[in-house]
């Protein structure tokens, strides 16, 4: 009976997760029942992540001189080393170094006019802090990740009205700055250095946030697939996909945590939060254009088929199955480093 | 549908972003005419520099002492050997890394946190060396800047040079999908493997005594 029990919750929690719950919610699960899952699940991710020695960061992961020197290192050969056994952070490639050198301009920018607030409260350099912290958080999110390949690929995929992508582009980005914020939160009185602990948080958080991600495509891809062949759709199935890639922004930024540890050293906890605020305002300009790229472009397309209406059902099936097989292939793509090594963290 | 390729592009385009930065600075020292070995100054930025003088300078005195200097290099340091100190050495094709480091010690200025230690090139062979400085995982961003760069020999008896270039012809590879533990550099390219082209300092001196 028990065992029935909780494999009845685990394929209730993965039907929620994965958004393929059946529309009889009145018997098979309540709201509340669903929040529970979610919010037993974001503790169990939490509890495993806080619990984990800290490794993201090259500086601060391992222990104090513990570990084994490299290897021996030559030419054509390749050096292994064995530090500790922790998932991959999801996939990583070098970054443009103009956007790198303009982030770092303005990160010194920022952390200058910190000084000069913790001095002098002056409403002037309240204004430049937050619009220095507007302007990194644009450039923040026009380099690596942000979700703006995921928005754009759901739509593509999905029929919206104008204001939604704006209204999901900026939940993403404030998700993303705001789990930044609890998290200075938690780890504000912790001994040693802060961004060690956060940024294993970070790489948790985004790693299973992209495995969500890939549990959703798959059943976006079912869905389009089945439209594809028997026709209608399903907007309940495409609602709860939007909840779940809003869900899938909750993981804390890097940059922001280390603007708010810096604040916080300087005793302006306060102003650090505003500061990334702004930065998320900032963040959702990058993520908002490319929603609308791909809303304009869908948009653009439907108007034109506005006379050939026999076809516009087929069309429109094709092309939320290409978004979502886009969103499928580029979460796996994107995870695949943290999945292959999350086994050896287990 | 091209159309949409392009966007996706556009969109999905470069997902690496450093989370720190720090500028290296290096002072290479001759005992005689035998490269002795390279003392490297790490200065962060402010917000790294923040996170470890809070964590770290436990009295809140505005310096570190022996005590807290041996916590930072336990705590925010040591594991960096896992990924060879960030610390790569070029003769011709032949390639190391220090496998240890020396004289560690961390100091604070203004709220800005140096790292400085020694790494020993007696072992290297005599003639044209190449140092380089960086993380190929992305995670910092390492700035060489020449004018950091400083040459300490006895002119009477050598007469060194160097430049910082890109290597084009020397890149190392490493494994996107690798796990954490896997800090493993490639010289050879594999299948699945991505290239980074460090920016080396390259050393050429003379040993005027044989002139």
């Amino acid at each position: 009976m028990k065992t029935l029990q909780i494999s009845s919750v685990m394929r209730t929690a993965i039907a929620v997760l994965t958004g393929t719950l059946k529309r009889k919610p009145a018997k098979y699960i309540t709201n509340g029942q669903r929040h529970a899952v979610y919010l037993c699940l974001f503790v169990c991710i939490m509890t495993f992540v806080i619990t984990s020695p800290s490794v993201a960061n090259p500086f601060t992961g391992g222990s104090g001189g513990a570990l084994p020197a490299p290897a021996g290192k030559s030419a054509d050969t390749t050096s292994k080393t064995s530090a500790r056994v922790q998932p991959s952070p999801v996939r990583v490639a070098a970054p443009n170094q103009n956007l790198v050198t303009r982030q770092m301009e303005l990160r010194n920018k920022l952390a200058g006019y910190f000084r000069s607030w913790k001095e002098n409260h002056t409403q002037a350099v309240l204004w430049e802090i937050l619009a220095v912290a507007f302007l990194y958080g644009v450039i923040h999110a026009v380099g690596p990740g942000h979700r703006k390949t995921v928005v754009f690929s759901v739509y593509l995929a999905r029929s919206a009205p104008w204001w939604e992508p704006a209204g999901t582009g900026l939940l993403l980005s404030f998700l993303h700055g705001g789990a930044a914020i609890v998290l200075l939160l938690i780890f504000q009185g912790v001994s040693g250095a802060i961004s060690g602990k956060a940024d294993t948080v970070a790489t948790y958080m985004e790693g299973f946030t992209m495995m969500l991600l890939i549990g959703v495509a798959s059943v976006m891809v079912a869905q389009a697939v089945r439209e594809l062949i028997h026709g209608g759709t399903d907007n309940h199935n495409d609602k709860r996909s939007l909840g779940a890639i809003l869900i899938s922004g909750i993981y804390p930024c890097p940059g922001a945590i280390l603007i708010l540890i810096l604040s916080l050293t300087l005793g302006i906890t306060g102003t650090g939060i505003l500061a990334v605020c702004a930065m998320s305002l900032g963040m959702s300009i990058p993520i908002i254009a490319s929603a609308y790229l791909a809303w304009f472009g869908r948009t653009g397309l439907f108007l034109g088929l506005k006379k050939n209406e026999k076809k516009i059902g087929i069309i429109s099936s094709t092309i939320a199955l290409t978004g979502y097989l886009v969103l499928l292939v580029f979460s796996v793509y994107i995870a695949l480093p943290f999945i292959v090594s999350l086994p050896r963290a287990l | 549908m091209l159309l949409i390729a392009v966007l996706l592009l556009l969109a999905g385009l470069a997902w690496a972003h450093p989370h720190m930065w720090f500028s290296s600075a290096a002072d290479f020292v001759w005992k005689g005419t035998r490269l002795s070995g390279v003392y490297l100054t790490w200065t962060f930025d402010d917000y790294f520099s923040a996170d470890i003088i809070r964590g770290y300078d436990t009295n809140g005195d505005g310096k570190f002492d022996a005590d807290e200097i041996s916590a930072i290099y336990n705590n925010a340091f040591i594991n960096l050997k896992n990924y060879y100190y960030f610390t790569f050495i070029r003769q011709e094709d032949v390639r190391t890394n220090p496998d240890s480091v020396e004289e560690f010690s961390a100091s604070q200025k203004n709220g800005v946190l140096s790292y400085y230690f020694f790494v020993d090139l007696s072992h290297t062979t005599s003639g044209p060396i190449a140092l380089a400085v960086y993380d190929y995982t992305f995670f910092c961003d390492i700035s060489l800047d020449p004018n950091d760069i400083k040459l300490t020999y006895d002119p009477a008896l050598i007469h060194p040079v160097f430049k910082i270039t890109e290597n084009k012809d020397y890149p190392v590879y490493y494994n996107p999908v690798g796990a954490i533990d896997d800090t493993t550099i490639y010289y050879k390219w594999k299948k699945g493997l991505q290239t980074y082209y460090p920016h080396e300092i390259r050393i050429t001196y003379e040993d005027v005594t044989n002139q």
